[in-house]
């Protein structure tokens, strides 16, 4: 991608391989070596990628269940507000507080609390939307979406060193780009 | 792939073992049966719809990964297939419900159609000679789909092309309905006109789920236990288990959504002739299981397979099998067994018999002995249909 210049300032180094183990296996090596700022791109859930990053779970799951926690005991409060305390209607004889007939809105209601949950937090934690991102500097980097995959360490990594790193990616890549910041 | 030989020296050992303690559990059985006949027919009824439940359940969840594929089934298809082998032993262990007829449902007693309306009426279908000739076609049914099936499983060594797949597609889903119907027909005849004046259209649906949880449960405790065999120890990954376990907290909740709204519509109808049901399992210390259903079968369950860590766990997992497999007896013995007592007799407390636990044993050594039997033919046939082999990317 052209000489690199010093002064200009760098995202990261971003490695490309053609095979699914041979990233894998950088990424392995990688975190072997210390690199904790990298991630990698794959065209298809790569199963393991995440571990081999070093990555921690992701707390989505968390929010979804307090997101369907809250969505449905808020429908039992407000079901249980209204048939017993703002307007007691006798229904056939039954009890004001009558759990069975709530059950379906509170059902409902905890679906879709979770599933806002789940979308919402899944946004908020990928740090989405997102319009513009380094990596698309690269030209190359737009195969990612169909036969190739990368890894990148950044910049910001603290055992990040353009010569060392960039021999270090180079000893497993097909090739190494440079991104701009 | 070579197997091992300790697994079929395993398989033989529980073959052996069902054998002995299914004959000295069934000659118990039998020699207590002039005596205790009242008490005989709900343990036997009970036992025999839990174990055909198992059967039919594994001939469902075949004919499911019949027609989606995935890659869960590579664990379990050939441990489902060794299933619903046995429902030519089930066939045969109809024979006391065929002959014990009579003295079980009160719709046979002519007596008490006579001087019953209701009964009178329904009289054109619920007759002894129907009850028989409709078994008849549910075994011939269920045996037919199971020989269709066994014809187009997956079998890498006969064609390994996607053909065979596609045969499977099709047979599994003309089964799967064929199932749907038969059965749904077969708990209207076997459990459901117990209370021949009561009827529900999500009966048997409530059942068709039940069976679905328990065979899911029942494959899973075999693989585990296994798991340090071939083919297992190849297939039995966390990942799959995750699957799995997902499929498992799928079934629970569906048998859960149809139990609750049966009992929400009854609930809100109100109709003296539709709550008598819950009515009758809700009192005399019915209501004990009825909550112990609610919480595990349903509510424990559920939230522990929400845990993504539980689901990878081989253990754990069959832990909370195991206790679904357990609750199912449970389950079946609150549908079934208070359909024998009337109201003046039903005295306090749940009536358990020892011949509850023997007929249960005595059926599942039976049982068991045929499924290790058919499980030690079956799994010499490679599985690696092209669905699968995509699966493994």
């Amino acid at each position: 991608m052209g000489t690199p210049s010093p002064q200009e300032p760098l995202y990261g180094l971003l490695a490309e391989f053609d095979q699914a183990d041979t990233v894998l296996n950088a990424a392995q090596q990688a975190y072997a070596a210390g690199y904790r700022q990298m991630n990698a791109y794959t065209p298809f859930p790569l199963e393991g990628i995440s571990a081999a990053l070093g990555q921690r779970p992701t707390r989505l799951p968390w929010l979804v269940l307090l997101g369907g926690l809250t969505g449905g005991s808020a429908a039992y409060f407000m079901l249980y507000y209204a048939c017993v305390i703002s307007y007691p209607l006798n229904v056939g004889g039954r009890p004001m507080h009558s759990w069975p007939s709530f059950i379906p809105i509170t059902f409902e209601m905890t679906v879709l609390g979770a599933a806002f949950a789940a979308f919402f937090g899944m946004l908020a934690l990928n740090g989405l939307p997102h319009p513009n991102h380094p990596l698309f500097e690269v030209p190359a980097f737009s195969l990612a979406t169909r036969d190739r995959f990368f890894l990148c360490i950044q910049v910001r990594d603290p055992l990040f060193d353009l010569e060392q790193t960039r021999r270090f990616l180079e000893g497993m890549a097909l090739r190494v780009h440079e991104v701009p910041s | 792939m070579k197997l091992a030989p300790e697994l079929f020296a395993h398989l033989q050992q529980i073959h052996r073992r069902g054998l002995l303690i299914g004959g000295l559990a069934g000659g118990l059985c039998a020699i207590s049966f002039p005596s205790l006949r009242e008490q005989f027919y709900p343990a036997y009824l009970a036992a025999f719809l839990y174990w055909l439940g198992l059967s039919l359940g594994c001939l469902a969840v075949a004919m499911i990964h019949g027609m989606t594929g995935g890659a869960w089934g590579r664990m379990v298809r050939r441990v489902v297939e060794a299933g619903y082998e046995t429902l030519p032993l089930m066939a045969i262990l109809f024979l006391p419900l065929w002959f014990g007829a009579a003295s079980i449902y009160d719709w046979a007693d002519p007596d008490v159609v006579q001087h019953h309306a209701v009964l009178a009426r329904k009289a054109g279908y619920l007759n002894l000679a129907g009850f028989h000739l409709r078994a008849i076609a549910y075994f011939a049914i269920w045996m037919i789909i199971t020989w269709a099936l066994n014809r187009s499983s997956p079998n890498e060594e006969r064609d390994p092309d996607s053909l065979r797949a596609r045969r499977l597609q099709r047979v599994s889903g003309l089964g799967f309905m064929a199932y749907g119907f038969t059965f749904t027909l077969a708990a209207v005849d076997w459990m459901m006109s117990l209370e021949p004046e009561w009827y529900s259209t999500m009966y048997a649906l409530i059942q068709i789920a039940g069976q679905g949880v328990a065979s899911l449960c029942f494959a899973l405790l075999v693989v585990v236990q296994l798991r340090s065999f071939l083919p297992w120890s190849r297939t039995v990954t966390s990942v799959r288990l995750n699957d799995y376990g997902n499929l498992m907290l799928a079934s629970v909740m569906f048998w859960a959504y149809c139990s609750f709204f049966q009992y929400l519509v009854i609930w809100s109808g109100n109709l003296p002739e539709e709550n008598v049901w819950y009515v009758r399992r809700s009192q005399a210390g019915w209501q004990y299981l009825a909550i112990s259903l609610i919480l595990f079968h349903f509510a424990v369950p559920f939230l522990l397979l929400l845990s993504k860590k539980i689901k990878r766990d081989a253990r754990q997992l069959s832990r909370i099998a195991l206790l679904l497999l357990a609750m199912h007896y449970v389950d079946l013995d609150w549908t079934v067994v208070p359909g024998f007592q009337s109201d003046e007799s039903a005295g306090p407390g749940i009536p358990f018999h020892w011949l509850n636990i023997a007929t249960w044993v005595a059926i599942g050594g039976f049982w068991l002995a045929v499924f290790t039997w058919r499980l030690s033919i079956r799994i010499r046939l490679p599985i690696d249909d092209p669905e699968l082999r995509e699966g493994k990317q």
